[in-house]
């Protein structure tokens, strides 16, 4: 027989389930190998080494429930004080209210501020082509500037837009009354931006292959 | 689980703290053990006991009633136990087996020699890796079968088979190399 059939009955002989017949064959068979003699020796040492751990008599500390509860009971307090406050003191909210308001704050001033960057780009631009010597912004004097202006107008400023909101637009931008410009500008961006890039367009002589330039710029 | 247990738990899921102390009290001499048999530190232990306890009060709303208190409980404390392993491994700390307290066994008649031999005990436990250590811990000194042994750590049964080979093939390798060391 094997020494492998020998070994599992070492296993089975520790666990007391070895026929006697079979006890006698492994007694026998120790007698000669070394190797399963080994093997034997250090399961026992393993029974001895487990024996000892098991049997250590281990001391509960004193007092480890109470310890236990108190730190439950003063965690709980602890929720408990801070729930009892008001919403507005509670500083985990405090902050989270103070996060949203500026936000908030931040995204409705920066679309102003985006505008406002514009604005003041154009208008520098704007300022610059008058201290060239560029032909002033659009003038309207004659009625036949006006008939040529107002189908451009009226498109960029909608159709709702009246013929003298129209004729207060361009004034305001003929004159450099560029506050008034700015608040017609906030109401309708992209629709002003046509405006002034039709009277620059006109009056300054940029033709419409120059025109992506300009834009570009803006 | 126990009537007791169901009982003590439906009054603990009523916030009642008296009765989670006598939960506390049932059970916190075996969570005790099993913690300190894992870790062979007084101290350690007493966190881990007292992390796991903090635990089950702070989910036991959600416990249900149908599973044994003691399973969650054990689970608690093992995986607390052997995540304190991992760390001690991770940070190559040695463990100072030298600096047993004393005051963590049940004083005998021969403590000083108790204490030289459980010293040289642990010492071999200490060649285990953390897996190897906690299988073994709760197969061969907790009595935990496989199956029992899977439930609490989430190890599949080929993992705790194999982990429980090694450990032992270990063992047996340090205890013949120390006899062998002393004869010499």
């Amino acid at each position: 027989m094997m020494c492998n059939t020998y070994k599992k009955w070492i296993h089975l002989y520790r666990k007391g389930e070895l026929e006697a017949q079979e006890k006698f064959r492994l007694g026998k068979h120790l007698q000669s190998c070394a190797e399963c003699r080994q093997l034997l020796q250090e399961i026992n040492k393993l029974d001895e080494f487990r024996t000892e751990l098991k049997t250590i008599h281990i001391q509960l500390p004193d007092n480890l429930s109470s310890r236990i509860t108190r730190t439950i009971y003063r965690s709980r307090e602890g929720t408990r004080a801070a729930s009892a406050l008001p919403w507005y003191v509670r500083p985990k909210l405090q902050f989270s209210m103070v996060m949203l308001s500026v936000l908030l704050l931040s995204a409705f001033f920066a679309e102003r501020l985006q505008l406002y960057y514009q604005l003041s780009a154009l208008e520098n631009k704007l300022s610059k082509q008058v201290d060239t010597g560029a032909k002033h912004p659009y003038n309207i004097t004659t009625e036949n500037d006006y008939k040529k202006w107002l189908p451009l107008l009226r498109k960029s400023l909608g159709p709702e837009r009246t013929d003298e909101t129209l004729i207060t637009i361009e004034n305001k931008i003929q004159q450099g009354q560029w506050d008034d410009v700015k608040k017609y500008w906030l109401k309708n961006p992209s629709r002003m931006v046509d405006v002034v890039v039709s009277v620059l367009k006109r009056e300054n002589g940029i033709y419409s292959t120059q025109l992506p330039e300009l834009l570009k710029q803006f | 689980m126990t009537a007791t247990d169901l009982q003590l738990i439906k009054q603990c899921q009523n916030g009642d703290q008296a009765a989670f102390k006598t939960l506390v009290e049932k059970h916190q001499a075996y969570a005790y053990t099993l913690a300190f048999r894992l870790l062979w530190q007084r101290q350690d232990a007493e966190d881990i006991v007292q992390e796991a306890f903090v635990r089950v009060w702070r989910h036991i709303g959600k416990f249900d009633l149908q599973k044994k208190f003691t399973t969650w409980l054990y689970q608690i404390v093992i995986r607390l136990c052997y995540d304190s392993l991992k760390a001690r491994k991770r940070k190559n700390r040695i463990f100072q087996v030298k600096k047993l307290d004393p005051d963590a066994f049940v004083p005998s008649e021969n403590n000083d020699q108790n204490k030289e031999k459980l010293e040289d005990l642990i010492t071999v436990l200490e060649t285990l890796s953390p897996k190897q250590k906690l299988v073994f811990t709760l197969r061969d000194l907790h009595d935990f079968s496989i199956d029992q042994v899977a439930s609490l750590t989430d190890l599949s049964t080929g993992s705790i088979k194999s982990n429980l080979y090694h450990a032992r093939k270990t063992i047996r390798n340090q205890l013949t190399s120390d006899e062998v060391g002393n004869d010499v």
